[in-house]
């Protein structure tokens, strides 16, 4: 592999790692939101599930997506020698 | 209640927590060894200790209360942040294993005297950990001690079975050291993962299904299913606020973040992380399920009676003793490795011939252990929320953790007074003297932004002056 083509894939790797961290931290913020939280509310329901707990599942299983991508991403930046 | 189950569970899981304990003492060769467990865990191994040990009788004891009384908005409270934590642990152990690598790791309060260059730094964060995990210690104890002395009256009083949990985890812990207590973290996190199971099953079978259990918390209480839940507990700023202090969790207390620095590669501290993300939600997901039917079937009994019927007296004998053990065995799991790491972290901060540092790091686990169980017999019940203010308090030693770790230049000093004053205004507003809440602001959220805010500003400008002219 040429230089190049590692720091290209660094560089790649390194994008995606910054990504799921933005992710992250937008997921969580979804979760604590205005509509999540708001006062009383149930509605939409998902498959019979109120608005703050479906949410709340959905935000968790995505942060667990993140976390996978993010070691793939992490495992690469390794792989491509990045300190 | 029924005796003998418990005797055969305990006695079954008594016998594998010896065989572990002798395995590990017959292959600790060194100081190292007994204090950092040889520094090579698997993926497994490493998820289940990190895992047992975040997990608490918290999970198992206070979050079934928790949803049962604040609602499912306890999910974002717990559930995702524990997500987001496996987030923070990819993020974080690769930056504090390198500086462990380079500075030597033995503890962070050792780490932080190296990386500071002073010994104020570790005394400093050694006595924030002491103050806020000897009290969470305790809490755990004195709650299994009163549910088992409920379940099973007529066998050994409350602070019998506390004292019992606690004389037997340091005995395997003064004779394992740490590898005892990860082998033993692995066996607890999986019973606790099954117990935790069968009885969420049972709740759940209990209504005929999923549905059925909401249908019937939407006709008990309908405010359990949305924020801020019936009692307001539930705002924006609450969950900000406990967010922040759980995220901070594996920077900030010694027990997890030696966990990572043990780890065996890279890679398995990244494969640790994906499984902690699983480990989480299969953990918290049936608390959720015993909770809320808590909510419909025990909507007004006191936490100790719904935790003893919903766990122990509604279960089959054997599923009952199983639970009891898990209730033990999470108790443990959190306690050992809390004791041990604030053992160790004395340890990483005194000087002198390696055979009196020991002896005298055994012999302060001990009195740790003391110290935990004679608060154990003062403290109150609210397990969640004095496990919070244990979190909250902990928390505030992030930026000088952080600092030590991200900073290779050295940490700029100024952070260490800085943290002083911001655990001193945290102690000050638990002891009543400064106001909970602050032009309309909870405290800890405020002090949590009045300590990030010089610290942030420090290191954006240190960052901006190493940067290149032109770059």
């Amino acid at each position: 592999m040429t230089e190049t083509e590692t720091d290209t894939r660094v560089a790649a790797a390194t994008r995606l790692w910054h990504a799921c961290l933005a992710a992250a931290i937008a997921l969580v913020a979804v979760s604590i939101s205005p509509w999540t939280l708001a006062p009383g509310a149930l509605t939409p329901t998902l498959l019979g599930l109120p608005r703050a707990l479906w949410v709340g599942f959905v935000v968790a299983g995505a942060l667990l997506v993140v976390v996978v991508l993010g070691a793939w991403a992490q495992a690469r930046r390794e792989r491509a020698g990045a300190s | 209640m029924s005796t003998a189950w418990l005797a055969v569970v305990g006695g079954a899981y008594a016998l594998v927590l010896v065989a572990a304990t002798w395995h590990a003492r017959r292959t600790t060769r060194s100081a190292e060894d007994y204090m950092l467990a040889g520094s090579s865990l698997g993926v497994l191994v490493g998820a289940l200790t990190f895992g047992a040990t975040l997990f608490s009788t918290f999970t198992l004891m206070g979050m079934p209360d928790f949803f049962r009384t604040h609602g499912v908005v306890a999910w974002i409270f717990l559930g995702v942040t524990d997500a987001a934590i496996a987030v923070v642990i990819l993020w974080y152990a690769v930056p504090l294993r390198r500086r462990a690598a380079r500075l030597g790791f033995q503890g962070l309060a050792g780490l932080l005297v190296e990386a500071y260059g002073t010994r104020a730094a570790g005394r400093l964060y050694f006595a924030g950990i002491f103050l806020f995990l000897i009290p969470y210690v305790a809490v755990q104890v004195r709650g299994i001690g009163i549910l088992l002395g409920a379940a099973y009256p007529g066998t050994l009083p409350d602070w019998g079975w506390s004292l019992a949990i606690v004389v037997t985890l340091l005995v395997y812990s003064e004779i394992g050291g740490l590898k005892a207590i990860v082998y033993s973290d692995a066996l607890q996190g999986l019973v606790l993962l099954f117990a935790t199971w069968v009885v969420a099953y049972g709740c759940v079978a209990h209504f005929g299904g999923v549905a059925a259990l909401f249908e019937s918390v939407a006709r008990t209480e309908p405010a359990l299913l949305s924020a801020p839940g019936p009692h307001g507990l539930f705002t924006f700023q609450f969950l900000l606020a406990s967010m922040l202090a759980i995220l901070v969790l594996p920077i900030t207390q010694p027990q997890l973040a030696t966990r990572l620095v043990i780890m065996r590669d890279a890679r398995s501290a990244r494969g640790m992380a994906v499984t902690v993300g699983v480990f989480s939600m299969l953990v918290i997901l049936p608390t959720l399920a015993i909770g809320l039917y808590g909510a419909v079937e025990h909507a007004g009994a006191s936490t100790a009676d719904f935790l003893a019927a919903v766990l122990i007296a509604e279960q089959a004998p054997a599923v009952a003793a199983t639970v009891a053990v898990g209730l033990v065995a999470a108790a443990m799991s959190t306690a050992d490795s809390q004791l041990f790491a604030l053992g160790g972290e004395l340890r990483s901060l005194m000087r002198g011939d390696e055979r009196a540092v020991m002896r005298r790091t055994r012999v302060a686990i001990v009195l740790f252990a003391a110290a935990a169980f004679a608060f154990a017999v003062v403290s109150s019940d609210q397990l969640v929320l004095l496990a919070r203010v244990s979190f909250a308090g902990t928390a505030i030693l992030a930026p000088l953790v952080l600092f030590a770790v991200l900073d290779e230049r050295g940490p700029p000093r100024r952070v260490i007074p800085l943290t002083a004053l911001a655990l001193a205004a945290f102690l000050a507003t638990l002891a009543g003297l400064l106001p909970e809440v602050i032009a309309g602001v909870r405290a800890d959220l405020l002090i949590f932004a009045v300590l990030a805010l010089p610290c942030a500003a420090t290191a954006m400008t240190r960052r901006y002056a190493a940067t290149p002219a032109g770059a």
